[in-house]
């Protein structure tokens, strides 16, 4: 119990000592170097957490799967160009696993997806964001009675939280592309990284929202099936 | 066979960390030009029979892209160039902007090497070390996503033979694609059962298990190691003594060569174009070799 007080702690400082080095060393001015230590650092104790304890077998290979058919996903519906499932079936995870087999999801098929898709230094990234919203995603399901899960299963829901994660991962991706072409953060080139990307947002919303309703149902009932019947 | 495709994942790493951390340390033009020559020249080297014209193209665009925007953002500097709608564009700043391009250009061109090298067993090798259960997930997925990649296929073969799928209509089309897709999904999981039965018969979770790899630590790798580690270790002294701070604006610092900043930039050149040499001389060798039989 020590030790994890210990670890969480040293975690919770690296994160201002990081800014910190950023203002002391490079007089607040690599901004691009600092953001993507940061990601890296946010990303540790989620991993960390899911290291350290005893997994069945099962729940893991659940994991996988999922995680390999939201990769598989990029491929297999290449017919139709920026409409990709990938975010959906993150989410999906998220809400019948649990948020931490949704931020494991989704940074995993970001790292693997990149492997055939380019890595870059845009990796962490998209690793965080799409952890974080299969994170999200899986936070109202550890409700009592299971009613976040049920609430989430609503398409009113899963229209509303579509749209806006395509909106976040548009939005966290555009801070990497200013920081990335700027070194420092400015607002005005923010913005107008915002709206260049207005089209692919709101294609990201949309795709998250028609395939989140398109295959909510189904995968749904087929995970809860699988389950319950081998007692996941 | 390429000469770095024979060092220790922890090497390459190191290797890469170094060099990435440099490029974007400092918007120095010395080092930035350093850094794109060495990273293209390297690519170059890497990637040779199968360079492609587009993307050097693709990435000339970026770099002149971000060399253009950059003076629409920033209106610091003192030397006026024109008026652009009553906002003055400066000479500092498309100095500057040229400077982020080539740091951007820089980094990307790195990363792509670092993906011709950096293949996903080694990045499992590494994983694995650290996280074993981490470790044991990525290569599951790795493994999953060819596999279920050639499932859907035959999947959606026997769709189409069934009668499904085969008119023009998009949405047709598209049903299909999920039908094939939820059938994919049932055996994939039922699949994915049998493998968790099967790793928990062969006693998966019981004690220490052992990974099998093919890497081993040799003699260039420890060269390689304390060679980045001297390097950056130099250049972050010779920084501390003052190289590689440059400002563009209000005025570009003007250069000095004083012994702090020669240091630092012949380690900077030295450090950045040894993987081309590195790559260049294996090359060379290769075809002494080879004309020598």
């Amino acid at each position: 119990m020590n030790k994890k007080i210990i670890s969480c702690c040293l975690i919770l400082l690296a994160a201002p000592l990081i800014i910190a080095m950023g203002v002391w060393m490079f007089q607040d001015r690599r901004y691009n170097l600092i953001i993507l230590a940061l990601v890296l650092v946010s990303m540790i104790p989620f991993f960390l957490s899911f290291e350290k304890r005893q997994r069945p077998t099962r729940r893991l290979m659940l994991i996988a799967v999922l995680t390999a058919l939201s990769v598989a996903s990029r491929f297999l519906f290449a017919e139709i160009p920026f409409f990709k499932p990938v975010t959906s079936i993150v989410i999906i995870t998220g809400i019948y696993l649990g948020p931490e087999a949704g931020f494991l999801c989704g940074s995993f098929s970001a790292l693997l997806s990149n492997f055939y898709f380019g890595q870059g230094p845009w990796t962490p990234f998209q690793m965080f964001v799409w952890g974080l919203v299969g994170f999200l995603s899986g936070l109202p399901s550890l409700l009592k009675n299971k009613d976040g899960r049920r609430m989430m299963e609503h398409p009113a829901a899963l229209v509303l939280w579509g749209g806006f994660s395509g909106v976040i991962y548009s939005l966290v991706m555009d801070v990497w592309t200013t920081v990335s072409a700027d070194s420092t953060f400015s607002w005005a080139r923010y913005f107008s990284a915002i709206t260049l990307s207005l089209p692919y947002t709101i294609v990201y919303g949309l795709s998250n929202i028609v395939f989140l309703l398109l295959l909510a149902k189904p995968l749904g009932k087929k995970l809860r099936r699988v389950m319950v019947k081998y007692g996941i | 066979m390429k000469r770095f495709d024979t060092f220790h994942p922890a090497a390459l790493l190191l290797f890469y960390i170094c060099i990435l951390l440099l490029s974007m340390l400092s918007m120095d033009p010395v080092l930035l030009l350093a850094s794109v020559c060495g990273s293209i020249s390297f690519y170059c080297a890497a990637a040779y029979p199968r360079l492609s014209a587009r993307s050097g193209l693709f990435f000339c665009v970026l770099f002149l892209l971000v060399t253009v925007t950059n003076p629409l953002f920033s209106h610091n500097g003192v030397t006026v160039l024109f008026y652009l709608n009553h906002q003055p564009v400066t000479k500092e700043a498309i100095c500057c902007g040229a400077a982020l391009g080539a740091m951007l250009l820089s980094v990307l061109y790195w990363c792509r090497t670092l993906q011709i090298f950096m293949t996903s067993d080694k990045l499992l090798y590494l994983f694995g070390r650290i996280s074993p259960s981490l470790g044991l997930l990525l290569s599951m997925c790795l493994r999953f996503t060819p596999v279920f990649r050639r499932q859907y296929q035959n999947i959606h073969q026997v769709q189409k033979t069934l009668g499904y799928g085969g008119s023009d209509q998009p949405l047709d089309r598209i049903r299909c694609h999920v039908r094939s897709f939820g059938i994919l999904v049932t055996w994939s999981m039922e699949h994915a059962i049998e493998t968790a039965d099967s790793m928990n018969g062969r006693g998966y979770g019981l004690g220490q298990r052992t990974a099998f790899s093919l890497f081993c630590w040799r003699l260039r790798d420890t060269l390689l190691t304390v060679f980045c580690l001297a390097a950056t270790g130099g250049i972050l002294a010779c920084r501390a003594y003052g190289a590689l701070h440059y400002y563009y604006y209000p005025a570009m610092t003007p250069h000095i060569w004083d012994a702090p900043h020669v240091i630092c930039y012949s380690l900077v050149w030295l450090l950045m174009l040894s993987p081309v040499i590195l790559e260049g001389v294996e090359t060379l060798r290769w075809n002494y070799c080879r004309s020598a039989i």
